[in-house]
């Protein structure tokens, strides 16, 4: 009989012990798991609203502050176009979406506006709450085949045209906020003059209680054209995945810009950070505690089943098992009881996760696969070192204790 | 001669002082021959049988197997002496209580010496020699002692040791089955021709030895 039937005998002739061994790891695995899938799906849930907020990484030429830049001074720094490239070109992960700006304060009439030279994919990848407002049109699905009759029905009647000017904003066109339009008494598709040339309105923007809603908007080579300044940019603000900025990205893009100044819109980043921060320590208190807990439940069963085995094991050590033959009994007992609790831990943290993750957490839960890899690598790594002692004591049983006292 | 001691000495270390359980054994053990060991509580029967069987390591002395000295002190050697040469026939029968028949007597093959792939009919074929053949998936509690004392020895057989060791295998037993026990070792020993050790406090088993040791204080009074 080899020593795996044995375990398996073993295991089944005292099926309480197995069960209360199996539980004490199940719990462990089913609390991490469920922390982790409601943490993952929150991680995520987060990372998207905190998307919607906007960019997060503000470049500046060297000389510029950030109060410079929201004043949009006349004499701003500016510095090359070409540094849009250098940071594409790089690889660096992380950049979510670059938007290189050129800001001006213009007089239109009497008025005192802000021009900013946008390029108007990327701007409008960075505002939420553009892309929210509508003034993208439909979404892409309207925009293939803008005739459908659900499409007709939302009063999407040329939607395809209407993104299309949007993403490319062509040389005259543009988009104002909602200050401006009322200061000047302008709306879609009214048109107007800015340093001499005729602007028509695309689209005026929704109300964002920003600086945006005192700002018109035009393509930046328009922009650079105008204002006489060749292939320059005030600023660019960068997308920066929040995970990457915790992870240096600052850093990175200083080392290729080294002549700028790289700041983060501070209370947006530390948001993000925080929030991923404290849910990647709470997983990690819980797993330290369960791993101590854990391996020290499955050492304390597997200790107490080799003392009720000592005749057992005396008479296998007598029949001519070497220690290492026991040490592989227990330390294979320990594994089956480390799949075992794995795979419950799994199923019940995960099931734990989906029921109360929309109670608790406000958001729904999917089941993580990924995480049914971990549970097992993690069970059965708590499982075998919790084991490793009483398998060592348990080889050191001398054969004959089954004997008769001597 | 298929064993011999020489010098055996084993001391238990106890706090009110040293205790010598043996002192100064030597005899040689021919092989295909029958022993019995006898001797009052204390006087280190059990203690020799389990050094000849390399379950107990001697404050000193030398055990030669085939002329080959034994390596003690080592765990692995000895593991595998045990495994290759001995069968063991213990007083409380040494059985597994959640291991049927056939299971128990599996175990004994479990070790090195089990190359072949046909264990189970092996086992079954050495529990059909007890006469077990309708008790192989009985489990020990379902089997009166003079069966567990069948399986016992049909799991010392089932590896065809060198030399059976039995410690008063008879112990448990009722006079019936004392004699049936008896009768089945001695007829192993006759027509297996495999060398039986036996140590017993029972002078009707002790009479069945061609050669018989009595100790006492842990040396040999008779031999």
């Amino acid at each position: 009989m080899n020593v795996y039937k044995l375990v398996w005998l073993e295991l089944w002739h005292r099926k309480s012990q197995l069960i209360s061994g199996i539980l004490a790891i199940t719990l462990g695995i089913a609390i991490i798991v469920g922390i982790r899938s409601v943490s993952e799906f929150s991680e995520k849930a987060v990372a998207v609203k905190l998307d919607n907020l906007g960019a997060n990484i503000l470049i500046l030429p060297q000389a510029t502050s950030v109060d410079d830049y929201y004043a949009a001074d006349i004499d701003a720094p500016t510095m090359p176009q070409d540094y849009v490239d250098k940071i594409v070109n790089s690889t660096i992960p992380g950049v979510d979406n670059l938007s290189p700006k050129l800001t001006r304060r213009v007089n239109i009439g009497t008025e005192k506006v802000v021009l900013t030279g946008i390029l108007p994919k990327s701007e409008i990848a960075s505002k939420p709450i553009w892309q929210q407002s509508g003034i993208l049109g439909a979404e892409l699905k309207a925009s293939c085949d803008p005739a459908t009759a659900e499409n007709v029905s939302q009063g999407y009647v040329d939607e395809k045209l209407k993104r299309k000017v949007i993403d490319t904003l062509s040389g005259f066109d543009c988009l104002i906020g909602t200050t401006v339009a009322k200061k000047l008494k302008l709306t879609e598709n009214s048109e107007f003059d800015i340093l001499g040339k005729k602007f028509k309105v695309i689209s005026v923007l929704p109300e964002t209680g920003t600086v945006d809603d005192d700002r018109i908007f035009a393509n930046i080579a328009s922009v650079q054209a105008l204002l006489g300044i060749d292939r320059q940019v005030n600023a660019i603000e960068v997308m920066g995945c929040c995970n990457a900025i915790s992870e240096g990205l600052l850093g990175k893009l200083r080392n290729i810009l080294p002549d700028t100044r790289i700041t983060t819109i501070s209370q947006i980043v530390s948001t993000q950070i925080e929030t991923n921060r404290m849910m990647k320590k709470i997983s990690l208190v819980f797993l330290i505690i369960i791993l101590f807990v854990g391996g020290i439940s499955i050492g304390n069963y597997i200790w107490a089943n080799v003392n009720e085995r000592r005749k057992e094991i005396g008479i296998l050590r007598m029949v001519g098992y070497p220690r290492r033959r026991i040490y592989m009994l227990l330390i294979f007992k320990a594994i089956i009881l480390g799949i075992a609790g794995g795979i419950l831990g799994y199923i019940i943290g995960t099931l734990a996760g989906v029921i109360l993750g929309p109670y608790l957490a406000g958001i729904a839960v999917q089941p993580v696969f990924m995480l049914l890899i971990w549970s097992l690598v993690l069970a059965i790594l708590i499982s075998v070192i919790g084991s490793l002692i009483p398998a060592w004591l348990a080889g050191k049983i001398e054969p004959f204790s089954n004997m008769q006292d001597l | 001669m298929i064993l011999e001691l020489k010098n055996i000495t084993k001391t238990y270390f106890h706090k009110d002082g040293p205790v010598n359980a043996m002192k100064d054994i030597s005899f040689s053990v021919e092989e295909g021959s029958f022993i019995t060991i006898t001797g009052p509580s204390g006087s280190g029967k059990t203690t020799l049988l389990l050094t000849i069987g390399g379950l107990l390591r001697p404050s000193s002395g030398e055990i030669f197997f085939k002329d080959k000295k034994l390596k003690l002190e080592s765990e692995s050697e000895m593991s595998s002496f045990r495994d290759h040469h001995i069968g063991y026939v213990m007083q409380n029968f040494a059985l597994i209580p959640y291991l049927n028949a056939t299971q128990n007597v599996l175990i004994g093959l479990t070790g090195d010496s089990a190359k072949t792939h046909n264990k189970q009919m092996i086992a079954e074929a050495v529990l059909d020699l007890m006469g077990l053949s309708d008790r192989m998936n009985h489990y020990p509690r379902e089997l009166s002692a003079g069966q567990q004392q069948r399986v016992a020895i049909a799991r010392a057989l089932v590896k065809k040791p060198s030399f059976i060791l039995a410690d008063e295998p008879t112990g448990n037993l009722d006079p019936a089955l004392t004699g049936e026990i008896l009768e089945l070792l001695k007829e192993i020993n006759d027509k297996q021709k495999i060398t039986i050790i036996m140590v017993t406090h029972s002078p009707v088993a002790a009479a069945m030895g061609n050669t018989k040791i009595h100790l006492k204080n842990g040396c040999i009074e008779i031999h």
